[in-house]
């Protein structure tokens, strides 16, 4: 019973993302190719996390961590703009880090280390899981 | 059992610790290489190993904990966007104005330099440190 709810939760959360449009946008990646849709990314994201051992909330706020548009990622008036409906999906927990995430200006790793546990660890596996164990370019480790 | 950031960070400069040699498999699922090598890569003395390792990014990550862990010099790297001051005015931020995160942070991003001092001197409370 508690797996037909998982999967039922999960698919509620996809389809509010197809509903934004997620799966029509693309995705960049480092060097600014396309590396599929963002919704495709998401999922991959939320994965990481789960492969990190993180909790579940925390893989939440991996499936919505652009749900509000990102430092790398804005699209006119962003994705959402309620965050009482993200929330209402994801939970109070999930959906704050999902807002600090798309709030955060880049580099990311500054800003996230100006926090205090548990919430530095949750955007700094966050973060790790976005790069998806990706090289990381010249311009991200010196900010150029 | 907390995994954080610091501890990684820590046994790769400085302690040497073999976090990743434990039996808790939780070090190595929770190491997040992208995030170390950003960490330990703004320094004239690993900037090189890092970006050499930072090639090999698709190794596993005890692979890449051990590379770092036994080719860097033992001393303190501490990158200057690491040190906590801006965490310390947002604090300031929040106490004065009767913020939250959110908030304080939004105000930090406007205050200028002059402000926040001002800020800090209103809440100087005396003591050794000027919180007491």
């Amino acid at each position: 019973m508690q797996i037909i709810n998982d999967s039922t939760s999960i698919k509620t959360k996809i389809d509010f993302l197809i509903k934004i449009g997620a799966d029509k946008i693309d995705h960049l990646g480092p060097l600014g190719v396309t590396t599929g849709t963002l919704l495709e990314h998401l999922i991959d994201t939320s994965k990481s996390l789960r492969d990190m051992g993180c909790e579940d909330f925390v893989q939440d706020a991996g499936l919505f961590h652009s749900v509000y548009g990102t430092a790398y990622f804005m699209p006119e008036g962003g994705l959402v703009d309620d965050r009482q409906v993200v929330i209402d999906l994801i939970g109070k927990q999930a959906e704050e880090i999902a807002y600090w995430f798309c709030v955060l200006k880049a580099p990311r790793i500054q800003e996230i280390l100006m926090f205090d546990e548990p919430l530095r660890g949750y955007l700094l596996s966050l973060e790790e899981a976005n790069k998806q164990g990706g090289m990381m370019t010249w311009e991200e480790a010196y900010d150029l | 059992m907390t995994y954080e950031l610091k501890d990684y960070i820590n046994a790769i400069n400085q302690t040497k610790e073999p976090l990743l040699d434990t039996e808790d498999e939780e070090w190595v699922k929770k190491y997040p290489p992208y995030i170390v090598n950003k960490c330990v890569a703004p320094f004239s003395d690993s900037i090189l190993l890092v970006n050499e390792i930072n090639q090999y990014h698709y190794l596993d990550k005890k692979l890449q904990f051990d590379f770092l862990i036994n080719s860097l010099r033992p001393r303190k790297r501490y990158a200057p966007w690491m040190k906590a001051k801006k965490l310390e005015s947002l604090e300031y931020v929040k106490e004065y104005y009767g913020y939250n995160n959110e908030k304080a942070k939004a105000a930090l991003d406007i205050l200028n330099d002059e402000q926040i001092s001002a800020i800090k001197e209103r809440l100087n409370k005396g003591g050794r440190n000027g919180r007491s």
